[in-house]
């Protein structure tokens, strides 16, 4: 059984399908195969499947952090299991409406980037520069929306793992909407020529502020300076109820920093490229190196953009201020 | 409740509690006998102090010793139940070294001292002293008497102050608060609804005048001196000319010595003030750390319950 819930993830993931969505249509499915006959059992099985879920290696992931994944299952958990509480049916009934509001939840979640684009594309307008930043499909499928009926263009910054990726950006070259490509540090100079940014996230912490590929709060503080608008499209199932206080929070929260230590040499062969998880052992240094103080290479994959640079959010459930996230999750946590 | 209102001006929390208990009254059965309703009544307040007071209060320390990390510096202000609770749960868990900032007249400051002293190392400072104690803290961690619905807070004076400092240095301040001293009221500064404390406290420099027996009007401060115990309730005719007798300065002196007229100026020991929404950065309470903007949402769950 454990080995089936990760092999069904990784098969919906590779199709494209955002990862907390695969995730609830996995939850769905092991509803559906359930052989439980009380509600406890359902829902040990289902906390379980989520716990490997959760355990689910960067590969997996697709180089994200695993915080949208966490934040979909807890709000799915959240759905399902109020109906529950409500109903006074018998057992098979239940699990009916369990896997109905299961797959209703998985639905809305899927649709959530077509809803994002109907209600965000309109802030974009004829002659427009717009600052995009990460990899979210999110903000592709605005931008796709809003060039069906404005003419407008777009700055790309080079993001992680660096250079030009011209995945990325080919499904705006196919729009035939004008790309220029810029390194992160010419984000000041450009900011000028921007009317507004607009990024994805990875997940929105209670206080309205957002975990999103490094380099998103530099842009946020950029601008602000700047006075330019920055909006950010993001799902609500990404709603957590993590409350950061700072980067080192956040950082520790999300377990993403990438760091290794290399001693500087020579011959440089052990310097690092990206590589994986946490501090690895100093490299032995080669023979005919002078003593050197190691070098900490220190690359967080995420940081966190504070509420107060954010001017508004696009998400499925309408265009929201970021005070309002904390509304949502109250609202369905309290219950 | 009158006698209440006499001993000590109600504070929004406690005008809550009041609510609770009309409403608790206006549920009994109208027939139950006497014993029977007052069983109920008292009944309902224990499972409120259990619940909203003392359950609440750890379920906040709980979340806030999360929050506090090794090595972190927190500072904190004056003093409160609660505070003492949260940093003496935390050192049992975690490294952290503390600052108090306290204030005149009623330097609470020194019981979060006493409380903790013992296994918190702690820096302790005038409140003129905090913009430079700030340098080293890593978060702020505040009592509150009321948190109103537009996200600000009361507290005792001095914690504004303290708020706005820490906001300057973009320090974290974290309010901890139960769900009971919220309020659907909203108040835009501190003057506009405050209590007054005895001019004395503060007109007083000499320590050693105001424990030989000095003159308090009933709106004494309970107690947070050590001199409690020789506290007079005394009438309080004119408050002003009672002070004559303490005050010290030699200008002073002067001008007030001439017979029971008014003094030239008014004494104005407030002691609550109103830290605004933007000093504040997360709110603690028995759901976990909520955003300051979120305070009437949780009114309005908690009313719907």
């Amino acid at each position: 059984m454990p080995d089936n819930t990760l092999d069904l993830f990784r098969s919906l993931v590779s199709t494209q399908v955002a990862i907390p969505v695969a995730a609830m249509n996995v939850l769905v499915a092991k509803i559906q195969e359930s052989k439980a006959a009380t509600w406890m059992e359902l829902e040990l099985e289902l906390r379980n499947a989520i716990a490997l879920l959760k355990s689910a290696q960067d590969e997996d992931l697709g180089g994200r952090t695993n915080i949208s994944l966490t934040s979909g299952c807890d709000l799915f958990m959240k759905y399902v299991t109020r109906a529950f509480s409500m109903e006074n049916l018998e057992f098979s009934a239940c699990k009916k409406e369990v896997i109905r509001r299961g797959q209703r939840f998985a639905n809305m979640s899927l649709s959530a980037r077509t809803q994002i684009a109907a209600v965000g594309h309109s802030f974009i307008q004829d002659g427009y520069t717009v600052l995009i930043h990460g990899s979210s499909r999110v903000v592709s499928a605005l931008l796709l929306k809003a060039a069906e009926t404005t003419q407008f263009s777009v700055i790309v910054t080079e993001g992680q793992p660096g250079d030009i990726n011209l995945e990325r950006v080919k499904p705006f070259l196919d729009a035939g909407i004008p790309t220029k490509f810029i390194r992160d540090s010419a984000v000041g100079v450009i900011m000028e020529e921007v009317d507004l940014c607009l990024v994805g996230a990875e997940g929105v912490a209670e206080n309205g502020g957002i975990i999103n590929e490094i380099g998103t709060y530099q842009i946020a503080l950029v601008a602000n300076a700047l006075r330019r608008p920055f909006y950010v499209a993001v799902e609500s199932y990404k709603f957590s109820r993590m409350y950061p206080l700072s980067q080192k929070d956040t950082l520790a929260m999300t377990r993403s920093r990438r760091s290794t230590t290399t001693t500087a040499t020579a011959a440089s062969s052990s310097s690092s490229s990206s590589s994986s998880s946490s501090s690895s052992p100093t490299s032995s240094p080669s023979p005919d190196t002078t003593t050197t103080s190691a070098l900490t290479v220190d690359l967080p994959a995420v940081d966190f953009t504070p509420a107060n640079f954010i001017t508004l959010m696009f998400t499925d459930l309408g265009v929201l201020t970021p005070a309002a996230v904390s509304d949502e999750l109250i609202r369905l946590y309290a219950q | 409740i009158q006698y209440l209102v006499d001993c000590r001006q109600l504070s929004k929390g406690m005008g809550n509690i009041i609510r609770y208990i009309r409403l608790c009254v206006s549920k009994v059965a109208p027939d139950l006998s006497e014993d029977q309703s007052k069983t109920f009544i008292v009944s309902k307040l224990q499972s409120f102090l259990d619940d909203k007071i003392l359950f609440a209060g750890e379920s906040i320390s709980k979340t806030l010793v999360g929050s506090i990390n090794d090595d972190d510096v927190v500072m904190t202000f004056g003093s409160s139940p609660l505070i003492r609770r949260i940093l003496s749960s935390a050192a049992k868990s975690k490294r952290f070294r503390l600052v108090v900032v306290d204030t005149r007249p009623l330097h609470e400051g020194l019981e979060t001292l006493a409380a903790v002293t013992s296994c918190i190392s702690c820096v302790y400072c005038p409140l003129s002293g905090a913009a430079f104690a700030l340098k080293d803290v890593s978060k702020v961690i505040l009592g509150a008497s009321c948190l109103l619905s537009n996200g600000s807070m009361l507290a005792p004076a001095g914690t504004a102050m303290v708020a706005s400092l820490a906001k300057a240095k973009q320090i974290p301040v974290i309010v901890a608060a139960e769900s009971y001293k919220f309020s659907d009221k909203v108040q835009l500064d501190s003057i506009v609804f405050n209590e007054l404390g005895h001019p004395s406290e503060i007109l007083c420099f000499r320590t050693d005048e105001q424990s030989e027996g000095g003159q308090f009007g009933p709106q004494m401060d309970s107690g947070y001196r050590g001199s409690a115990d020789k506290l007079s309730v005394a009438e309080s005719s004119d408050v002003l000319i009672d002070t004559t007798d303490m005050i010290t300065t030699p200008c002073s002196r002067s001008s007030i010595k001439s017979g029971p007229t008014r003094a030239p100026y008014e004494v104005v020991n407030l002691r609550y003030d109103l830290t605004p929404l933007a000093n504040i950065s997360a709110i603690a309470t028995e759901t976990g750390l909520i955003p300051p903007t979120s305070v009437p949402i949780l009114i309005r769950e908690n009313q719907s319950e």
